[in-house]
């Protein structure tokens, strides 16, 4: 008995190696990502995300050019990144976000130079806005052990991220070590974005955090049931911009990123929407 | 025991230098056992998805290591503290909802929650309304009763004549001793120099308050 057509024709996108190793990639990192991205957004981290994602282009075009780990090369870009981030804001009279934005221009710009010394320009490009359907099953094997290692340090430090989120000041008093808990903080978002532009690219990369954190931090759920759906809305948001990849003909990453942003903006409306509703209708609303 | 002074006369800075916080300038400090401190102002985000209970359970989080979560002990224990400032039935509410007395409450039950022996409580009364400020002054008391050192720092000098102990500052220690003893009208005046504002009871009993425009209440 063979598939229905309907159905036959639903599932094209994710059909074959080509489009099952993508979106199984894409939904693993999107998931992880996706839970990253609620603490970015409690944070305030957002700036230092898309800052990480540019900056790390160095990192990531020298592995390409070595023909090495390009997760491993995007998380020595970022450690390098932070480095140089750290050095530019000591400058005297010079804000902390001016002394940023010289610094991701600076390494972008060297990103370029590298590249434009041996890497090819699909290549470079495929690097700058992401290649997800070029995913192998091993990419695919990295993922899961990414999306494993955030799952598990996620859980670990939930309760520390959430005091310190909820009032630095006061997690300081009541014992928390502050210093060590943004910094874990900080690693996780490094770590996070390096993978994320393995995937989408250095320039799109911040999508997969902020997209699907930003769908449903307005809906004012509780802080557990945030996170899992933050990860549930990362894996549909590779899996979406896989669709509209297939069905507009348009390139994956540019439409994972849309599909973000459309995430990002259905969450804003929805929370306008809970906003405009009477308090017990919002109380019900947040009981689930 | 009550830390009476005014507004910069340096009683959250001898807080945090108890606290570790600061180190002192001059002489040492000494602590024994575990302190709870309840800072002067709340500083917490009101739009983080947070209960009640999960504020409360935050003051366990030294005793407990980072994949440890809050068990069945730590939930009871927190029901308890907040069962202590008339709370219990507000455990699942979202805490950014509850009013400024309400949120003082339970960040006066999340430094309970801690089991010090001694707590230190910075202004907790300030911006508080009448019948969360009753509740709170009735816990304090429980608290002392049970045998705990409760240090709060406060400009209300009738919240310091109904203490055990009283210490006057103004940016150095002016009196140190029970409050019928140390609270005369020269110390009185001494601690708050130009800002008191004395006030004389229908039978000619001289009151004094700290002048309203230096309290700086917490949002």
């Amino acid at each position: 008995m063979g598939t229905d057509p309907s159905i036959a024709s639903l599932l094209a996108p994710l059909g074959g190696d080509f489009g099952s190793t993508s979106a199984s990639e894409l939904a693993l990192v999107g998931a992880a990502c996706g839970a990253v991205g609620v603490w970015v957004v409690y944070f305030g981290r957002a700036f230092l995300a898309e800052s990480f994602g540019h900056a790390l282009l160095p990192g990531l075009v020298v592995a390409a050019a070595l023909g090495s780990s390009l997760v491993v090369g995007a998380i020595v870009g970022v450690i390098v990144a932070y480095g140089v981030l750290l050095l530019a804001q000591r400058a005297p009279r010079t804000s902390d976000s001016s002394a940023t934005a010289v610094g991701v221009t600076l390494l972008v710009a060297i990103g370029a130079l590298i590249a434009s010394q041996g890497t090819g320009s699909a290549r470079f490009e495929s690097l700058l806005f992401g290649d997800p359907l070029a995913a192998t099953w091993r990419d695919v094997a990295v993922a899961a052990a990414f999306a494993l290692i955030v799952g598990l340090f996620l859980s670990g430090f939930h309760d520390r991220f959430a005091a310190l989120a909820f009032d630095p000041q006061s997690a300081r008093t009541i014992g928390v070590n502050v210093g060590l808990t943004g910094a874990l903080l900080i690693g996780v978002l490094a770590v996070a974005i390096a993978t994320a532009a393995t995937v989408a690219g250095s320039l799109l990369a911040l999508a997969l955090l902020t997209g699907p954190a930003l769908g449903v931090i307005p809906l004012r759920m509780r802080l557990g049931a945030t996170l899992l759906a933050a990860s549930v809305v990362g894996a549909l948001t590779g899996v979406v911009g896989i669709y509209i990849s297939y069905y507009a003909n348009w390139p994956a990453s540019a439409s994972v990123a849309l599909a973000a942003c459309a995430f990002a903006a259905s969450g804003a409306a929805g929370g306008a929407w809970l906003a405009g509703r009477p308090p017990s209708a919002r109380g019900a609303a947040q009981a689930t | 025991m009550i830390l009476l002074g005014p507004n910069g006369g340096g009683k959250t800075t001898l807080f945090r230098a108890l606290t570790g916080e600061l180190a002192p300038s001059g002489g040492t400090v000494t602590i024994r056992g575990r302190l709870a401190y309840l800072p002067q102002y709340d500083d917490s985000r009101l739009d983080f998805p947070v209960s009640v209970l999960d504020v409360v359970q935050m003051g366990t989080l030294p005793e407990r290591r980072p994949w440890q979560r809050a068990g069945k002990a730590v939930r009871s224990r927190s029901l308890e503290a907040l069962k202590r400032v008339g709370l219990a039935d507000s455990a699942k509410d979202s805490y950014g909802e509850l009013s400024g007395g309400q949120r003082r409450r339970v960040l006066l039950a999340r430094t309970i929650v801690q089991d010090s022996e001694t707590l230190l409580l910075d202004e907790p009364l300030a911006g508080v309304d009448p019948a969360s400020s009753e509740v709170i002054r009735a816990t304090l008391d429980r608290l002392r009763d049970e045998g705990r050192l409760v240090i709060v720092a406060s400009h209300d000098v009738d919240h310091a004549r109904a203490s055990d102990r009283v210490l006057c500052l103004n940016r150095k220690l002016l009196a140190n001793g029970a409050p019928t003893e140390v609270m005369t009208d020269q110390v009185l005046r001494e601690t708050y120099a130009s800002d008191l504002t004395v006030v004389t009871s229908a039978d000619g009993t001289p009151l004094f308050a700290a002048a309203e425009h230096h309290h700086h209440h917490g949002h």
